[in-house]
């Protein structure tokens, strides 16, 4: 059993010295966006990414968002005293549950559940094929063509998501105080409480939870795809050890970032 | 002038020796063949010019350069490989896998790449292929749009991986019409492998590989 454990913690650091060799790898790419030529060609594919990361995760978003808005806000509303400080309590509420936790959390099981795997299954895919020579062929960097765009686009996506996940939680909470509520609170005065309840540090928490967490995110996928050899079966398994690391990183990031920031 | 040249170039896998102290000179416009069999390293020979394959001993020289102190800007002008299969990849368009290239490489617009594409696309016979993915081709299709990459990239070194293979012969005669009168054109070498049944009249040099070495074909 402790060999098992210690089999497991040496794969762990393996993985993670490598998306640190990415990171490295990406930073020192960075400058090669500074000529025209490669930035025009990377423009192409991080809108690319963007899209698909970002943009097409909207509607499974805006389903997850309105379900999850709604069972935990009539939950709330169940609890919260109805007096005059309602909405204080129930913007407060609201704060810390679904903009501290469940926001950030939800949108990145959305992102390593859709775009995550796609690009291991992509690079994987690739790999097995031995595509990778093809790039050499025309003589492009794959870390310009695959990891630059991956690198921005996963964090950026992140973040749109989690600001979309937050703004539409926003108005099926107030969906709710609409439909049980007797007091006459306009969408407006609903916003107002959530604003003053919302804080610089929480601002940035959320941010730093979206770029390091998309950045985890992407490199990870890119590691374990471009790590399948010879074997179709080493894709599925690439999928699947990946979306376990990512889900681990992305909950311990979560976890870790709100305890050191809120408790 | 030389184009491409081999000074005692060594390549093994492992303890397969594909080459053992091969030299090799092609001249700027020249066009040589070389016949090859079933794994005699035809497909190396090419990778090796490519760059995509390291020798074990030895340098590869293009134009005075040697292939492993270029940039990639640098191989990109200077040579090109249209692989036997697969060479495309499968993320982009046949199009892109043209296009996305030279935007990469050079400071084209896309409306100049696409005029440069189109014209010999059409000569091909290969332009309603361009807007489709590459797992969408056949083998054949697969090799012409390798070809059709190459010769719209103009580098000074083409090397073409079995092109022939499979082709019925009217495709086959239109194919090497075009490929001529592009290297009249624009003078680049090209080395290309052949097997059984392929044309080699055209070639200046027809080349074999027996005994890990390169010999001239009478």
């Amino acid at each position: 059993m402790l060999s098992s454990l210690g089999l497991r913690t040496r794969r762990y650091a393996n993985v993670l010295v490598g998306i640190t060799g990415l990171l490295g790898l990406a930073i020192n790419t960075c400058p090669q966006l500074l000529k025209p030529q490669r930035r025009r060609i990377f423009w192409l594919l991080f809108k690319r990414q963007l899209y698909n990361s970002g943009l097409r995760a909207a509607s499974i978003n805006t389903i997850i968002a309105v379900l999850l808005g709604v069972f935990v806000m009539s939950k709330a509303y169940s609890v919260i005293p109805n007096n005059m400080q309602f909405i204080d309590y129930y913007a407060q509420f609201f704060n810390i549950v679904v903009n501290r936790e469940i926001g950030p959390l939800i949108s990145g099981i959305i992102l390593i559940a859709r775009s995550a795997s796609a690009v291991t299954a992509e690079v994987g895919q690739m790999q097995l094929y031995r595509q990778f020579d093809a790039l050499s062929a025309v003589n492009m960097s794959p870390a310009l063509v695959f990891l630059l765009p991956v690198f921005f686009a996963f964090p950026l996506s992140l973040l749109l998501m989690f600001f979309y996940f937050n703004l539409i939680c926003v108005f099926t909470s107030y969906a709710v105080i609409e439909l049980y509520h007797e007091g006459g609170i306009t969408l407006m005065a609903f916003i107002r409480a959530l604003l003053e309840q919302l804080t610089f540090t929480e601002v940035l928490v959320s941010m730093t939870k979206a770029l390091v967490g998309g950045c985890l995110i992407g490199l990870a996928s890119l590691f374990f795809g471009y790590n399948v050899q010879d074997r179709f079966t080493d894709v599925s398994r690439a999928i699947s050890n990946s979306n376990t690391f990512q889900l681990f990183a992305f909950f311990v990031l979560n976890v870790g970032l709100s305890y050191l920031v809120y408790l | 002038m030389t184009c491409l040249q081999f000074d005692n170039v060594d390549l093994r896998f492992d303890d397969n020796v594909v080459f053992r102290q091969l030299n090799l000179r092609v001249n700027s416009g020249e066009i040589v063949c070389v016949e090859t069999g079933v794994l005699d390293g035809g497909s190396s020979l090419l990778k090796l010019a490519a760059g995509l394959c390291e020798p074990d001993d030895g340098n590869i020289i293009i134009e005075g350069l040697s292939l492993r102190d270029m940039t990639e800007q640098a191989r990109f002008k200077a040579t090109c490989m249209a692989f036997e299969d697969g060479g495309l990849l499968s993320i982009f368009t046949n199009y892109n896998n043209i296009a996305f290239p030279m935007l990469y490489h050079t400071r084209m617009s896309e409306q100049e790449i696409a005029d440069q594409i189109q014209p010999l696309a059409e000569a091909l016979a290969m332009a309603d292929l361009l807007a489709l993915e590459p797992h969408q081709l056949n083998d054949v299709q697969t090799r012409m749009m390798n070809l059709l990459r190459a010769m719209v990239f103009r580098p000074k070194l083409i090397l073409l991986d079995e092109v022939q293979s499979g082709m019925s012969h009217e495709m086959r005669e239109n194919m090497l019409n075009v490929l001529l009168r592009e290297q009249q054109e624009h003078q680049y070498a090209v080395v290309m492998t052949v097997t059984a049944g392929d044309r080699t009249d055209f070639a200046d040099r027809v080349l074999a590989i027996h005994n890990h070495q390169l010999e001239e074909v009478q």
